[in-house]
């Protein structure tokens, strides 16, 4: 199974309709596959990608759609264990609109490809992008960070908040103790 | 090499680059929102190009629904795709003095 193949398996495993015939379905397609490219480490697939006029689009992948418009998926085929999961945490990719996925997948491209930080890619997509609010591209980011941020990942933030976090109740706990004996 | 009258008069920058534009993207298609601001333009810059492309049967148009917007988009044509490649392949031909900084 190549990249292509894998992808469209797991955008099929979170409930989206691949039907190609209508075009909103076309964009939201090439968008969740760029996200999942990233997530799941499709390289082949993510070096596809291209940056014009609307945000990541893999002319290779819309290839490979046209090809298999009439390949039947009615059946899911299960993924590994550690996929699986990671699809079901983000399965409500399926429910978001064509311009939120557009959001997410440009800031991503800009954040990885030109290493951009969060607002740079905010600001740089503005500029890009201007018929886009400030409120639509600030969802966006809110909600990439929410499919990106993977829970080991999540988790490693939280304690290193937790230790930095005793360093502080620590010495604050010190200052408190010296008051009081100087009082 | 020289290039077909008929094509000559796609070497505008809007009608060529929207040209190169809608070709990238094939099938698939571009909204007319995209391809303006991509080119730069103002609808009234880039609103009699795309007409006259499309009278001339290099591109075509559908109305699409997207988040429940009903909105134009463009695609190529086989006509659009046969006269890009003749430009592209007559660029190719065209002799070029890479020393641009004179002597």
């Amino acid at each position: 199974m190549d990249d292509f193949e894998r992808c469209y398996e797991y955008i099929n495993f979170i409930g989206f309709d691949l039907h190609i015939d209508n075009f909103e379905n076309r964009i939201k397609i090439q968008k969740l596959a760029y996200l999942f490219a990233n997530l799941f480490d499709l390289d082949e697939l993510l070096e596809s990608y291209n940056y014009y006029i609307r945000g990541p689009y893999s002319p290779k992948l819309a290839k490979y759609y046209y090809d298999n418009r009439n390949k039947a998926r009615s059946k899911k085929i299960e993924p590994d264990p550690e996929v699986k999961s990671e699809l079901e945490r983000i399965n409500f990719l399926k429910d978001l609109s064509a311009e939120d996925l557009e959001v997410m997948a440009s800031l991503l491209f800009l954040e990885r490809k030109y290493n951009l930080d969060e607002n740079k890619a905010e600001q740089k997509l503005k500029e890009q992008k201007p018929y886009l609010s400030i409120e639509e591209i600030w969802r966006g980011s809110q909600l990439l960070k929410r499919v990106m941020l993977k829970p080991q990942e999540a988790k490693r933030i939280i304690n290193k908040l937790k230790q930095e976090n005793e360093k502080w109740d620590s010495a604050s706990t010190q200052d408190s103790n010296s008051f009081e004996k100087h009082r | 090499m020289i290039l077909e009258k008929e094509n000559r008069r796609l070497l505008t920058y809007s009608r060529f680059a929207s040209l190169s534009y809608l070709n990238y993207y094939n099938k698939d298609g571009i909204m007319y929102k995209e391809l303006k601001n991509a080119l730069g333009l103002s609808d009234s810059q880039i609103g009699p190009q795309l007409l006259w492309l499309r009278k001339k049967g290099y591109v075509k148009t559908e109305t699409q629904k997207l988040d429940n917007k009903e909105l134009v988009v463009y695609y190529i044509t086989e006509k659009g795709k046969n006269a890009y490649k003749s430009i592209i392949e007559w660029i190719k031909t065209l002799p070029v003095y890479e020393n641009l900084e004179g002597g």
